[in-house]
């Protein structure tokens, strides 16, 4: 078992505690994943204060909300990472893309191989070989999309491609990473 | 599947594409309309979800602020002590039973909070103490008619080119206000604070903050009752 599997575990047990109210759950939570959802609002806001504004509601969210995870309907790692990015997504829509229009094409620190990283956990490992048999733009377009926030519009500006074109890549890629990742088709549709 | 052709609008993709973000302002909104009326749809983003979430291991982690810690500590109301001892000393302030039990010391501890916390009206008072320790740090004592002092209990030492700084936050203030910087031998002076204001005391560069919010650590916290 993976070291971040069992962070997930771990996760879901303070998640568990702080449905309860235990405070020291809470700042046990934040010392583990704050960096991380901290390090996802910033690649999405691109602002150190809204990402701290996202992670913050985030972070609220989970103290009051902390009941509503279900174990059952997910992994808690990914229900916890789920609501940063929403925060982010919604502030990053309403402030800086509104103003700023005309997406602008910044220069990201993309690691040489981000999806080297995948294999960190038992769950990265399987969207690494999945991602690998999608075609390698598509599988670019989906990997920018999901780590900078882009909307597909967006995508299309920084990518400098037909939003046509991008929409049904992505929708291409989503398709393949879905028969790979769920082959059977078990998860509901 | 042919490459050539767009595979369409379905339910699970646009779950998908929720997840992943791509879909524009106004189509995230009737998607989630469209969630509310369809619970089905629920278990497609929570797959989705699942699925996706390891893309964020390709995203550098980066330190938050530590005033994102402050933050956080003042909108849930949690202390950053350790979960028992506040609970504990406010069992020792209500159980008469702690009168007969604890050691004369403690007794002694509890009796000088008990007398101030349970005269009737004035004065009001906060313990203030640290997360790793049992000592109160700072009693502060406040009057309704806004006169109050701190004084310093056990508090730690402070580093070298260090000020303390205090803070409240009412229960209707969305963000923390300065007291002033503390010096260690107590400070009294006015106090305008309803019952329930939190009181904070961070660790700021000397001089306090220079940000008019908390930017160190909060060594010592605690509720004005």
């Amino acid at each position: 078992m993976s070291a971040e599997h069992d962070t997930a575990d771990r996760i879901a047990e303070l998640l568990r505690r702080c449905a309860m109210a235990d405070p020291a759950a809470f700042r046990a939570l934040y010392d583990l994943r704050s960096a991380r959802l901290y390090g996802v609002a910033l690649r999405i806001t691109r602002q150190p204060a809204l990402a701290a504004d996202a992670v913050h509601d985030a972070m609220l969210q989970v103290w009051r909300n902390a009941s509503r995870y279900d174990p059952a309907r997910g992994n808690a790692d990914a229900w916890l990472l789920g609501l940063v990015r929403y925060r982010s997504l919604d502030i990053a829509n309403r402030g800086r893309r509104e103003v700023l229009g005309a997406e602008v094409a910044e220069p990201v620190d993309e690691a040489p191989d981000p999806l080297a990283r995948l294999t960190a956990s038992r769950e990265g490992e399987r969207l690494r070989e999945c991602l690998e048999e999608v075609e390698p733009d598509r599988r670019r377009l989906v990997v920018m999309a999901f780590v900078e926030g882009l909307t597909h519009s967006q995508v299309a500006a920084r990518s400098r491609q037909p939003l046509g074109t991008v929409k049904s890549s992505i929708r291409r890629a989503l398709m393949a990473l879905r028969s790979c990742l769920d082959p059977g088709g078990r998860a509901k549709r | 599947m042919s490459d050539a052709i767009d595979p369409g609008d379905t339910p699970d993709l646009r779950a998908a594409e929720y997840v992943l973000g791509t879909l524009e302002p106004a189509e995230r909104l009737a998607f989630e309309a469209e969630m509310a009326r369809d619970p089905s749809l629920l278990a497609a983003v929570a797959a989705w979800k699942d699925w996706l979430a390891p893309l964020a291991l390709t995203v550098e982690p980066a330190t938050p602020p530590p005033e994102l810690w402050t933050r956080l500590q003042l909108a849930t109301g949690v202390r950053e002590a350790e979960p028992s001892r506040q609970p504990v000393l406010s069992r020792l302030w209500r159980s008469p039973a702690v009168w007969r039990t604890t050691t004369a010391a403690a007794m002694a501890l509890a009796a000088s909070f008990a007398f101030i916390a349970f005269r009737p009206g004035e004065p009001k008072v906060a313990v203030l103490l640290a997360p790793n320790a049992p000592q109160p740090a700072f009693l502060l004592r406040a009057t309704a008619r806004g006169n109050g002092r701190i004084e310093p209990l056990n508090p730690a030492a402070v580093e070298a080119g260090r000020d303390l700084e205090l803070w409240a936050m009412g229960p209707n203030d969305a963000r923390p206000h300065s007291l002033g910087v503390l010096p260690v031998t107590g400070r009294s002076g006015f106090f305008p604070a309803p019952p329930g204001t939190q009181v904070l005391v961070s660790q700021e560069p000397a001089g306090g903050s220079p940000t008019g919010q908390p930017t160190g650590p909060v060594l010592y916290s605690g509720t004005l009752r």
